[in-house]
């Protein structure tokens, strides 16, 4: 893996801020190059999908948002999220944990009683008549929760060192800067190939890495799904067999692990997710 | 070839056909008659979508989207970048037809297929509403695809005159997302 030359080269670090999102998107409209990162070892508002929290406690993850500028047209930015989740991946992979990817943006380990998060993705930008700014990728790992988890994540949330001490290995949180180092050189690469050669030139590596043992229902504009997931479609929607043996394309929405008592809801004759 | 649709779509309300038409000359009185009977359709089938496609010409209804688009490739010009449908209500109608871009309003679009989001999270207020005053770079909205969240920002200044979606729905890419009266 060589060391990347552009990603992670320019980088600032805060002790704690609200958002690394925020302070990427704005550093973002002040000018700042392609490939600068923002990194914080806390965030105090840290966000998930639609403003949900993403608990960030001070030292327990990886708290990171790169600034990307890429020769895309908006229409091509959302698979981005996907090449993303294959370089964070790999990292957490070769940190030690049994990371599988959930579409379109969860880092999970999988347990005989359900997923535990690992991490996410969320990518933000802002388009005017059409014209794309800077794209921002806000990655969030959980590295270790230390020796008093917060509460809120008990059976829920997993880190590095959780899955380390699961395997027999010292539960120890790897270093923040290793991490972030390792990310920007696998993930380099993948933004790169994204750009040249679209979701064909990353979706195979995607669906080797994505978590099939689950089922999934996902729900849009009031719609639901139910079914197992069967990886990615040319543009990057998930595929989602239900139990008919039906193929839905999912592009947009949530996505969410079927438990016993959704398996309950059934899903609609005919249901269209997107064109 | 004709190929319908069926299937929950949010903001698809009974006798929400609309109809609108692009080109120079869609063939007068018998298109509108077609149209006419291809609205009967629709509605009778409850479809959400019908496209004719035949060699020179393709007519789609889209009931609950804000506009029925007929293109005449042979002839057409491009569809207008400016091109702003009326959300009203309206079966196809000579009155339709005759005045397919009746105003001076300009039509924010989504960028992509995805989710619309008038809110940056479901506690918050919508960033817009309908007849406030908007400047050229204020955020409107999001549109959300595979967890990336695209805040859409107006390219001009003036008055919001609709918002063509509802929070949480669907939306194409080039979907008419807002009309703004420029000003």
């Amino acid at each position: 893996m060589s060391p990347p030359r552009w990603l992670g080269i320019h980088r600032e670090f805060r002790a704690a801020c609200g958002s690394t999102n925020d302070v990427a998107q704005a550093l973002a409209r002040v000018g700042a190059p392609s490939g600068t990162v923002v990194y914080a070892a806390a965030q105090t508002a840290g966000r998930g999908r639609a403003g949900r929290a993403w608990a960030s406690p001070d030292g327990a993850g990886l708290y990171v948002s790169m600034i990307v500028r890429l020769a895309l047209v908006p229409r091509d930015i959302p698979p981005i999220t996907l090449a993303v989740g294959i370089a964070a991946c790999d990292v957490a992979r070769a940190l030690g944990a049994p990371c599988v990817l959930k579409w379109p943006n969860d880092l999970v380990v999988r347990r005989p009683d359900g997923m535990r998060k690992l991490g996410g993705i969320l990518t933000e930008t802002t388009t005017e008549g059409g014209r794309l700014d800077a794209v921002v990728i806000g990655i969030g790992m959980n590295l270790g929760f230390g020796a008093a988890p917060p509460a809120e994540l008990t059976g829920v949330a997993t880190s590095i060192a959780d899955e380390l001490g699961r395997a027999g290995q010292p539960a120890i949180a790897p270093d923040r800067e290793a991490v972030l180092d390792r990310l920007c050189a696998e993930l380099e690469p993948w933004l790169e190939r994204y750009v040249a050669g679209g979701v064909p030139a990353i979706a195979p590596a995607w669906t080797e890495r994505a978590d099939r043992a689950g089922r999934v229902r996902a729900t849009i504009g009031g719609a639901t799904v139910l079914g197992r997931p069967d990886g990615l479609d040319a543009d990057g929607a998930l595929r989602v067999i239900d139990d008919t043996g039906r193929v839905h394309r999912i592009l947009a929405g949530d996505v969410v692990e079927a438990t016993p008592e959704l398996n309950l809801v059934p899903a609609p004759a005919s249901v269209t997710v997107s064109p | 070839m004709a190929t319908g649709r069926k299937g929950p779509k949010a903001g698809a309300k009974a006798g929400d056909t609309s109809a609108k038409r692009t080109g120079e000359d869609a063939g007068g009185d018998d298109i509108l008659e077609t149209v006419r009977g291809l609205a009967a359709v629709v509605s009778e089938h409850n479809l959400s979508e019908l496209i004719i496609d035949r060699p020179g010409s393709t007519i789609t209804l889209r009931r609950g989207a804000p506009a029925v688009t007929m293109a005449m490739p042979a002839y057409a010009p491009a569809p207008m970048p400016g091109y702003a449908p009326a959300p009203a209500p309206a079966v196809a109608s000579a009155a339709a037809a005759a005045a397919p871009v009746d105003d001076k309003s300009h039509a924010v679009t989504s960028p992509f297929v995805g989710t619309f989001y008038r809110r940056p999270n479901p506690d918050a207020a919508s960033y817009v509403e309908v007849n406030q005053r908007v400047e050229k770079g204020q955020v409107l909205c999001i549109v959300e695809a595979m967890k990336l969240m695209n805040e859409i920002e107006a390219d001009i200044s003036g008055t919001v005159i609709a918002v063509l979606s509802e929070d949480g729905s669907p939306v194409e890419y080039g979907q008419p997302l807002f009309k703004i009266a420029p000003g």
